[in-house]
C-alpha cells in the first residue's frame, strides 16, 4: 500500500475513543462511516450522543457510498516544528452528496495545488498506518470532466 | 426582552482601565502581568483595592490567576465574583455580568482582568517554537474530536481553518485570488498603520502593501500579516454605577448597549462544520441587533468599531455578518478606506489583533474607552461618541456598546 503522508511524527487519532471508534472500524474495512439518525434519517458529523436535528437517541453508523467532493481547501507549506508534521500538504474539507452540509477533514493527495478546484469529485484512498489505524485520504477522480 | 434590557442602559460605566506593555516575549508570568494591569486600572480611577468588591474574570483571567489569589496579592475584599472566561468572547461579554452584579446590588465596584502569555510560550511565528506550543494550540482549538479527526491531517494552527474559509469565500462570490489578496492586504495595512500610530502594540514598523504581498504565506491564501501577532500582555478595567462614576476623575464611559447571540453547536464543530454557518455567523448580527435596540441607536450612530480580528479574513467576514455591508461586499468596503481612522466606520483603531497584540479582544475594550475619553492621541477618531466592541467564537458573540456624554 502506498504511503502518501508520513503520519509517524504527528498526532494520531484516538481510535479507541468510544464515540469515534466506529469510524475507525470503518476505515479499516475500507469504508467512510457517519452516524445516521434512524428516526429522521439524517447523517450527522461529528458524532453526537443525540441526533442534533431531531434529538433522537436512535443512531446507527452507516457507510457513505455517494460521491465525495471538495468543499474547500488550503495549501500549507509551513509547519510548527513542535508538531512534526510534514509539509507541504493540502488540507481539505470533503462533502458527500448524500450528507450535504457535513464536512470531513482530510488531506488531498496526488494533486498539485494549481489543479485544485472547489467542487471537484474525489475518490477516497485508505492509508494503513498500523494494525489499528487506517487514515482516509482523498485524491481527484481520474478522467473527470474539466 | 429588549424592553427589559433597556432598564440597564447607561446604568453602569467604565471608570478605569489598565494595561501592561505588549511584547512578543515578556518573560513574565500571568500573575505579574495581571497585577500590573489591575494596579494601573485602580490608579487610573483613583480607587483603592479596598473599593473593589466584585470581580469578573475574562479570558484568560481566573484560569491563570484565581480571584482569591489576586485579591490576596492586591488587597481586595470581594463579595461577588463571576466568570466570563470560557472562550474568546468573554472579555467583551464581561460587561453583561458586571452590569447585572452592580444593578442588582451584588457589588458596587467590579474589576475585570485577563491576560495572555502566548508570546513567552511560543517565541515567534518564524523562529524556534517551544514544546508548550502544542498545549497552546490545543487550547485555541477545542480538544476531543478535533484531536482525532483533524489534527493528524496537519491542522496545527487555526490559520489553516481561516485559509479554508477564504478559499470558500472566493468560490461563493466569484472573487479572484488576486482580488481577495488586495482586500485582505488593505485590512492588514490599515491596522498596521493604526498600530504604529498607537505605539503601544507589538508591531512598530509600517507595513506597505508590497511588504504585505512579500510576507510569507502561512496557509494559502493567508500570509503572515493576515494572522494575529503573538504577544504577552494583560488588561484590566473597573466598572461601577453611573452615579458613582460621575464622582470619579475620568469622563464616565457608559455601557449603553449589550447584546448576545448564540448558535448552539457541537464542541468539535467550530471552524470546520456548517453548524452555525460556515462563513457567516448569524449570532454576530443577532448580538449587534440586540445591543442597538437596547441603546436605541443604529449602525450609523457608531463612531468606531473594535471587532475581533485574529485573521484578516475573519474581520472581513465579520463586517459582512454584522451587517455593515452586504455579504460578499466586504472587500470593496475595506478597499474604499471606510474602515480607516478617517473613514465612515473606523475599525480596530489601535491595530487590533493583527498588529497591536492578541489579548482576546481585551485591548479592543481598553482602546474603546481611550477613544471615548479622547485619549487615543494620533489614532483618535474625531468626535468619538459611541463605540462598539464585538467578540466571540463560532457559536456565540457578544457586542458591547460604550458611549460618553
Amino acid at each position: 500500500m502506498k504511503e502518501y503522508i508520513d503520519f509517524s511524527k504527528g498526532p494520531l487519532p484516538d481510535v479507541g475513543d468510544s464515540e469515534g471508534a466506529p469510524f475507525w472500524e470503518g476505515t479499516r474495512r475500507g469504508e467512510i462511516r457517519f452516524p445516521k439518525c434512524q428516526d429522521c434519517n439524517q447523517f450527522h458529523w461529528y458524532p453526537c450522543t443525540l441526533c442534533p436535528f431531531c434529538h433522537s437517541p436512535n443512531l446507527k453508523w452507516q457507510a457513505l457510498t455517494s460521491q465525495a467532493r471538495l468543499f474547500t481547501w488550503s495549501y500549507v507549506n509551513w509547519n510548527l516544528p513542535a508538531f512534526g508534521i510534514r509539509g507541504p500538504y493540502i488540507m481539505v474539507l470533503v462533502e458527500f452528496d448524500e450528507a450535504p452540509g457535513l464536512y470531513l477533514t482530510s488531506d488531498l493527495v496526488e494533486c498539485r495545488p494549481e489543479d485544485v478546484t472547489i467542487g471537484m469529485p474525489l475518490d477516497v484512498v485508505f492509508q494503513r498506518v498500523n494494525d489499528k489505524i487506517t487514515m482516509p485520504l482523498f485524491k481527484p477522480v481520474k478522467d473527470r470532466q474539466s | 426582552m429588549t424592553t427589559e434590557l433597556k432598564r440597564l442602559r447607561d446604568k453602569v460605566a467604565v471608570v478605569g482601565v489598565g494595561e501592561t506593555e505588549y511584547l512578543r516575549d515578556s518573560g513574565r508570568k500571568p500573575r505579574e502581568l495581571i497585577i500590573e494591569a489591575v494596579q494601573k486600572a485602580l490608579d487610573d480611577c483613583k480607587l483603592a483595592p479596598g473599593d473593589v468588591d466584585g470581580m469578573v474574570g475574562g479570558f484568560e483571567g481566573a484560569q491563570l490567576f484565581s480571584y482569591s489569589d489576586l485579591a490576596h496579592n492586591v488587597g481586595i475584599k470581594y463579595r461577588f465574583h463571576g466568570d466570563m472566561g470560557d472562550y474568546s468572547g468573554g472579555n467583551t461579554g464581561s460587561f453583561h455580568l458586571a452590569a447585572m452584579a452592580i444593578t442588582s446590588g451584588m457589588a458596587d465596584v467590579v474589576l475585570t482582568y485577563c491576560t495572555t502569555t502566548y508570546g513567552s510560550l511560543m517565541k515567534t511565528l518564524d523562529g524556534e517554537v517551544k514544546e508548550e506550543t502544542e498545549e497552546v494550540t490545543s487550547r485555541v482549538v477545542p480538544a476531543g474530536m478535533k484531536d482525532s479527526f483533524e489534527a493528524p491531517y496537519g491542522s496545527n494552527m487555526p490559520g489553516i481553518f481561516f485559509a479554508q474559509m477564504a478559499n470558500r469565500y472566493m468560490y461563493e462570490y466569484g472573487i479572484s485570488k488576486e482580488q481577495l489578496v488586495k482586500y485582505l492586504g488593505a485590512i492588514a495595512v490599515n491596522q498596521r498603520h493604526n498600530a504604529v500610530l498607537n505605539g503601544k502594540g507589538v508591531m512598530k514598523k509600517q507595513l506597505s502593501y508590497e511588504d504585505y504581498i512579500n510576507s510569507r504565506i502561512i496557509a494559502d491564501p493567508l500570509r503572515r500579516d493576515d494572522c494575529y501577532v503573538i504577544s504577552d500582555g494583560a488588561c484590566a478595567w473597573i466598572i461601577t454605577s453611573a452615579e458613582r462614576a460621575r464622582d470619579c476623575p475620568n469622563v464616565p464611559v457608559y455601557v449603553t448597549g449589550m447584546g448576545y447571540g448564540c448558535t448552539p453547536m457541537g464542541s468539535a464543530d467550530a471552524l470546520t462544520q456548517k453548524a452555525g454557518g460556515y462563513l457567516y455567523k448569524p449570532h454576530e448580527s443577532a448580538s449587534l441587533e440586540q445591543a442597538l435596540r437596547m441603546a436605541d441607536i443604529t449602525r450609523e450612530d457608531l463612531s468606531f468599531a473594535e471587532i475581533y480580528d485574529s485573521y484578516s479574513i475573519q474581520l472581513l467576514l465579520s463586517l459582512e455578518s454584522l451587517g455593515f455591508c452586504e455579504k460578499g461586499e466586504g472587500g470593496p468596503l475595506v478597499e474604499s478606506g471606510a474602515i480607516s481612522l478617517k473613514g465612515s466606520l473606523p475599525v480596530n483603531t489601535h491595530g487590533g489583533h493583527l498588529s497591536h497584540s492578541c489579548i482576546y479582544g481585551a485591548t479592543h475594550v481598553v482602546e474603546a474607552v481611550h477613544q471615548l475619553r479622547g485619549e487615543s492621541k494620533d489614532c483618535q477618531v474625531r468626535d468619538a461618541k459611541i463605540g462598539m466592541v464585538s467578540a466571540g467564537t463560532n457559536w456565540e458573540n457578544y457586542v458591547t456598546l460604550l458611549r460618553r456624554d
